[in-house]
């Protein structure tokens, strides 16, 4: 059987609610024979299971199981009841397997046998580098994880496979028709240790998000799932990216998601969408692209079992799970959530929104137009002084003559008369701060600007035409009738070439080390559009 | 439902033609005692039966599968 077929057979397992411990175990049969045709982007795990009583079918399902999350498990099983001599024996066939990951799996009812289970722990912990999870309660430590299992037979519905006359006819005090779930459970540490967590979720609308159909029932008709929402926020918050993958037209389906009040993921929840009436494999190829993500870290939710069988499919990599079993999915699963994660995730839609303010606009009048860009001027002062050196000293793009001054240099030409301003920019989408250094000798009859300079962060938004025109302005209205100005150009500076002429300089003389430019201050300076300008 | 034949079949890894009343643990290799409580765990899933210790220990070939599940009301 190809690998990808064995694949969908256990996707297809996965969704099948009714799908029992023995489709697992023949399942496991088949993947014995081709586990070493597992694609490239399988990542390996070595996992031992350890129980203090019959285990046996548990190893086996959790690697067909695995097999759903891009794992290629191998497996251990520790001698029935053998947990103490397989944890004190350096020579135990648990640490000849050399795991990655070990379950202590552990009946929490015998409270006189579990006395001891805290040592040994700790003996496990001290003997191998790997990870650790147990049933009960351990010490805190960095390689252990605790399974709440008692819990867990309550929450799941599995209590009633729990000491059942399992447990006479061979110690399997948890009844077979548990593992599948158990195991499901299980591999939430396993994606974990083995870094495999998935990155993106692509949501269907109909159906999936909301009952109903948008294009069909009407805006007042649909019914958001608040709790498969909430739970896709819940991921977008840890830095998991939010995808839309919907037949439907674009402005029924976004309209539903910024109108319904009882709607609890909005627009501004996903990083990329889909929504047409193409087909979703397309669809889920471009949603790849345009996130730059690899479709083995995709998982795709969508009610409609042929979309399920479709990309099934054709994408074996990807996870498709039905949305009443995302709940339960190990997918996602991570340790902690760092401050990068949710970043990265924010990242991805403050990208989409930039790219679409970007796409909307003909030209770069009207994309000005709306950046509602405002920028302040101040002549720099004791409060300004560190960050303009700083300025002076790091900016190499936009700067027009690259002098370098230290604070005591501002401070020192300032004493002599200099005029030297700072300017701040901020838009819709951001404030930068202060951005931007004009510095300004006078002399008798003519200004000479002695260097200015602008961070890349401000680029492209005319805000050096802002300051440039203040200065100009405030040479006209100080009688001065010519300014003068220098590009000196070095091997960084080549996005200010033209920047003196664009401001209706004229050039006066060329060397190779420097154009000299003047402005003729008969002449009104010219304010860029659609920028506010505040002069304090 | 499926057929007992099917379930024998997948959960033994034989092929369903060659099962008969005398197929048992003798002479089916993957018939071990993990594969037959497997086998009641799927038996009593698809049939929708519960089956006593007694019955399940009392099982020694198919043909007292057979039984066991009509006296459960399963028509085979």
């Amino acid at each position: 059987m190809p690998f990808n077929d064995l694949q969908k057979k256990i996707s297809t397992l996965f969704a099948d609610q009714n799908s029992s411990v023995a489709d697992y175990l023949a399942c496991y049969r088949d993947f014995k024979l081709i586990k070493t045709s597992a694609p490239p982007y399988f990542r390996k795990i070595r996992t031992a299971f350890l129980g203090s009583f019959t285990l046996r079918g548990l190893p086996e399902v959790f690697s067909v199981k695995a097999v759903f999350h891009n794992l290629l498990a191998e497996t251990y099983l520790a001698p029935y009841d053998q947990m103490a001599q397989e944890i004190m024996n350096p020579d135990s066939g648990l640490y000849a397997f050399k795991p990655d990951l070990v379950y202590l799996i552990t009946d929490f009812s015998q409270k006189d046998k579990n006395s001891q289970l805290l040592s040994l722990i700790d003996k496990l912990l001290n003997s191998f580098a790997g990870h650790v999870t147990v049933f009960e309660d351990g010490h805190n430590h960095e390689r252990l994880s605790i399974f709440n299992f008692e819990k867990w037979l309550e929450e799941s519905g599995h209590q009633k496979n729990w000491q059942t006359k399992f447990k006479e006819l061979g110690d399997f005090r948890l009844a077979p028709d548990a593992f599948p779930d158990l195991a499901e459970q299980l591999l939430r540490f396993a994606v974990v240790t083995a870094g495999n967590t998935r990155k993106c979720l692509v949501l269907d609308l109909d159906n999936t998000i909301w009952r109903g159909v948008i294009g069909e029932d009407g805006l007042q008709k649909i019914v958001p799932d608040k709790n498969l929402q909430q739970r896709a926020v819940n991921l977008g918050n840890r830095g998991i990216v939010l995808a839309i993958n919907s037949k439907n037209n674009f402005e029924d389906a976004m309209g539903a998601l910024e109108e319904h009040p009882e709607m609890v993921l909005r627009k501004n929840h996903f990083a990329a969408w889909r929504i047409n009436w193409q087909n979703k494999d397309l669809n889920m190829r471009e949603l790849a692209d345009e996130l730059n993500l690899g479709l083995d870290s995709f998982v795709f939710v969508d009610d409609d079992p042929l979309q399920q069988e479709m990309i099934r499919t054709i994408f074996p990599e990807v996870a498709v799970v039905p949305p009443p079993l995302l709940a339960n999915y190990s997918g996602f699963a991570s340790s902690r959530v760092t401050e990068e994660d949710i970043r990265r995730g924010q990242m991805y839609i403050e990208e989409r929104r930039r790219k679409e303010f970007h796409s909307e606009f003909r030209n770069l009048d009207d994309f000005l137009a709306k950046l509602e860009l405002e920028v302040t001027i101040k002549s720099v002062d004791e409060s300004t002084l560190s960050r303009v050196s700083q300025l002076t000293q790091k900016t190499n793009q936009f700067n027009l003559a690259t002098r370098r001054y230290s604070e005591d240099d501002i401070k020192r030409l300032k004493e002599e008369g200099w005029k030297i301003w700072a300017l701040w920019v901020r838009d819709r989408f951001g404030d930068y701060g202060l951005t931007g250094v004009a510095i300004v000798e006078p002399m008798s009859n003519a200004w000479r600007l002695d260097n200015f300079l602008l961070s890349c962060r401000v680029l492209g938004r005319n805000a050096e035409r802002a300051l440039m025109a203040h200065i100009l302005d405030q040479a006209k209205n100080e009688g001065i009738e010519t300014m003068r100005g220098e590009y000196i150009p070095t091997a960084k500076n080549k996005p200010c070439e033209t920047f003196l002429p664009d401001v209706n300089f004229k050039l006066v003389s060329r060397e190779s080390r420097a154009s000299v430019y003047e402005y003729d201050l008969s002449q009104g300076p010219e304010y860029p559009k659609f920028i506010k300008v505040t002069l304090v | 439902m499926m057929k007992l034949g099917e379930i024998l079949s997948k959960v033994l890894g034989v092929d369903a033609q060659s099962i008969t009343d005398a197929t048992s643990p003798t002479n089916v290799e993957s018939w071990d005692s993990f594969n037959g409580l497997f086998l009641v765990s799927e038996l009593e899933k698809q049939f929708k039966v519960k089956f006593t210790i007694e019955e399940v220990t009392s099982v020694k070939n198919v043909g007292d599968i057979k039984a066991v599940l009509q006296r459960h009301g399963i028509k085979l």
